[in-house]
């Protein structure tokens, strides 16, 4: 009967509707409106605490889903968003716990086991972490959850070729756009390809000017292709500020020899340019002030 | 047993099917029980194909020929939305029809204008007076564009129609929440003396699949049938949001739908505009924007001065006040929108009795006490033009956001 009624409440219409579309703050507004119909439903609160924990609120989202399990929802499901607001509070012990209860439910979930492996992977069980993770890729080899937590896994690690196979397979498995995109930033981002990495993010950005991640990478891809850094990038191609230094020894004792005259503008010309790199964040605000203005 | 208790009893036994409801309202129309007819009117509205309601449309505008009662819209408000022409119609009881047959019936009369939906608090938006662009104060460029875009070519079409451009088509406004975009759609729709019919996604969402389509397919059927009409699509980016965004598979068939009927009125009905307005344009699905259907997005700005100035001496009238300085309070209230200004008033307003209460001496509201409000307040505004700031700078390529670039360069604090 609870069901029928929330089903014709409109509150509960809209709410998910702004549920499928991501929107969490309007869905949460107007499932809080529904709960107010039918107060005991355990799926409106399950996903009022989904929108809760998309909104970084961890303590309500952990109220609502205690909760929708004392009202009797038991499920895998459940449990799994219990131990994802946990991993967020960084309650490490409670998160493990609620994600073996997820898995008691239902051990072949790939999703909640993919998570569990990220969980271990944080926690620097890595041996563990993988594998749960090949457990996970075993049972649904193209899960996009599963690939998710796979992509971020090889991008900790750094391992560039299996990052561009699962990657290859998120984007066929994926259905939202912004993710693959952002998923596309990222991978061309560390490996320093900056301008798909920009291409890539400015397509995201198109979908979402909210997406924080997206902004951030943005900037950085500004910040590491400015021409202030310019100086800064050449230090880091000749191997670093030791590099340089040692470079910059080999220099001066060549000149001392050869060419005594030129050593003053050689060392001016250090400090100078030293004296830049260290100055260049600094630089580099004041540009982007001016810029804005 | 009658012939209407027979219909009667096949409507229960089979409560959707709209034919039977059809012919219950007409021999309900017949018997002159007008309430009676206009529920199983709705009823057939709301489970007949598309020909069935064309012609249950028809017989609920001969209905309301018949008998204009007002108290009728009120009964039947939640389950139909009804409403008479601009100019207000005579109030009348349910009385014997004889009444009516000595009465010449009113020129200025409109048929019943029935949109389905759900949101019978709502009514209050479709009986009122026009607005016109008088009403709006400041915000000149959005009043020319629009103008120029749609309200010309609607109201004298003969140069348009030498020179073979449409008439119709649709326009998105965009822009930070508060800043008078369904006013302004409103002043549009009141400036082509056509009925403006708001449409929310609450409007058409339903839980049964295929009832968003049908709904939304209804919507558009009593637009037409009431030409000249502006559709206002409110929140446009949750009623189209963009597809490669969205898993929901029943999401996607509502706006294939929606983009269908927006096609059908370029191609088949002139005298009928869209108005979609949004906060969110970047979530509004990129097939909209494609010429044909929303051919021209339009920045509604945060008021300018002008407007400020307006919406204070609204919001403060009829208050009691000392002398107010209007210009002062626009000055200082830049990037404020129409909902920050209503808070500001608000704001003084709460002090001043918080203060008369305390004191026990009444007073008037004093300049003093909207600057405090002032300077106690931000603009909401900002965030979502610190938003869209980004958006100009890291993807503006197709120049569709110049509007917006153009204000924010005026503004170095964003």
């Amino acid at each position: 009967m609870e069901i029928e009624a929330l089903e014709n409440s409109s509150h509960y219409r809209l709410g998910k509707h702004y549920y499928d579309m991501n929107r969490y703050e309007q869905a949460k507004e107007h499932f809080q409106q529904a709960l107010a119909e039918a107060p005991t439903n355990t799926t409106l609160l399950y996903m009022l605490s989904y929108c809760e924990f998309e909104l970084d609120n961890y303590e309500e989202a952990y109220e609502l889903i205690v909760d929708t399990l004392e009202k009797g929802l038991i499920t895998e499901y459940v449990y799994q968003l219990l131990g994802l607001i946990l991993r967020a509070q960084k309650k490490w012990y409670e998160a493990e716990q609620a994600m073996l209860q997820a898995l008691s439910i239902n051990p072949q979930e790939p999703g909640i086991i993919a998570s569990y492996a990220y969980l271990m992977y944080e926690t620097g069980h890595l041996k563990k972490a993988k594998l749960l993770m090949d457990e996970a890729r075993r049972i649904e080899p193209e899960n996009q959850t599963v690939l998710h937590y796979q992509f971020y896994m090889n991008l900790i690690d750094d391992n560039k070729k299996q990052q561009r196979d699962t990657l290859e397979k998120y984007i066929q498995v994926a259905d939202d756009e912004l993710p693959k995109l952002l998923k596309i930033g990222e991978e061309a981002y560390f490996r320093d390809d900056y301008k798909t990495a920009k291409e890539a993010l400015v397509q995201a950005f198109l979908l979402d000017p909210t997406n924080e991640r997206v902004k951030e990478l943005l900037d950085a891809i500004d910040r590491e292709t400015h021409i202030v850094f310019l100086p800064n990038r050449l230090v880091e191609k000749l191997g670093g500020t030791l590099g340089t230094w040692a470079i910059s020894i080999g220099i001066i004792m060549l000149l001392s020899y050869f060419a005594p005259a030129a050593l003053g503008y050689y060392l001016v010309f250090i400090i100078i340019f030293s004296i830049y790199t260290w100055t260049s964040p600094l630089i580099y605000k004041i540009v982007c002030k001016v810029r804005s203005h | 047993m009658e012939k209407i208790d027979l219909i009667k009893q096949m409507a229960e036994s089979n409560p959707e099917n709209g034919a039977t409801w059809y012919l219950l309202g007409l021999e309900y129309a017949q018997l002159g029980k007008n309430n009676e007819a206009l529920q199983a009117f709705t009823e057939a509205l709301r489970f007949g194909d598309q020909t069935l309601q064309q012609q249950t449309i028809l017989e609920l505008g001969k209905l309301a020929a018949a008998k204009p009662v007002v108290q009728e819209v009120a009964v039947s408000q939640k389950i139909a939305k009804t409403q008479y022409a601009e100019t207000k119609a005579e109030p009348a009881t349910d009385e014997p029809a004889e009444d009516d047959s000595t009465e010449p019936m009113a020129s200025n009369l409109m048929p019943f204008q029935v949109i389905r939906g759900g949101q019978g608090g709502r009514e209050d938006e479709r009986i009122q007076v026009p607005l016109t662009f008088n009403d709006v104060g400041g915000l000149h460029d959005v009043k020319n564009a629009i103008q120029m875009k749609i309200i010309k070519p609607f109201v004298s079409p003969g140069l348009f129609e030498r020179f073979k451009k449409k008439v119709g088509g649709g326009i998105l406004l965009y822009g930070p929440p508060g800043c008078g975009k369904t006013f302004i759609a409103k002043a549009t729709a009141g400036e082509c003396r056509a009925r403006f019919m708001p449409i929310h996604i609450a409007d058409i969402l339903d839980p049964y699949i295929g009832g968003s389509e049908q709904n939304l397919r209804s919507l558009f059927s009593s637009a037409r049938a009431n030409k000249p009409s502006v559709l206002f699509l409110d929140e446009m980016d949750a009623l189209g949001y963009n597809r490669s965004r969205s898993s929901s598979d029943t999401m996607r068939t509502v706006i294939d739908t929606l983009l269908t009927e927006i096609e059908g009125i370029e191609a088949n009905t002139d005298k009928m505009l869209i108005i979609g307005a949004t906060n969110m344009p970047w979530d509004v699905d990129p097939a909209f924007k494609r010429p044909g259907r929303f051919d021209k997005m339009i920045f509604v700005s945060p008021p300018d001065e002008e407007a400020r100035k307006t919406i204070f001496s609204i919001k403060l009238a009829d208050r009691p006040l000392e002398q107010i300085d209007y210009d002062v309070l626009a000055k200082e209230t830049d990037l404020y929108s129409g909902a920050d200004i209503e808070n500001v008033v608000e704001t003084a307003t709460e002090e001043v009795i918080a203060e008369i209460m305390r004191t026990g001496v009444e007073r008037l509201i004093h300049m003093n006490d909207l600057k405090q409000a002032i300077q106690s307040t931000q603009p909401s505004t900002i965030d979502w033009l610190r938003t869209v700031k980004n958006y100009v700078k890291y993807a503006n390529q197709g120049g569709l956001y110049n509007e917006v670039e153009s204000f924010l360069s005026r503004y170095k604090r964003i």
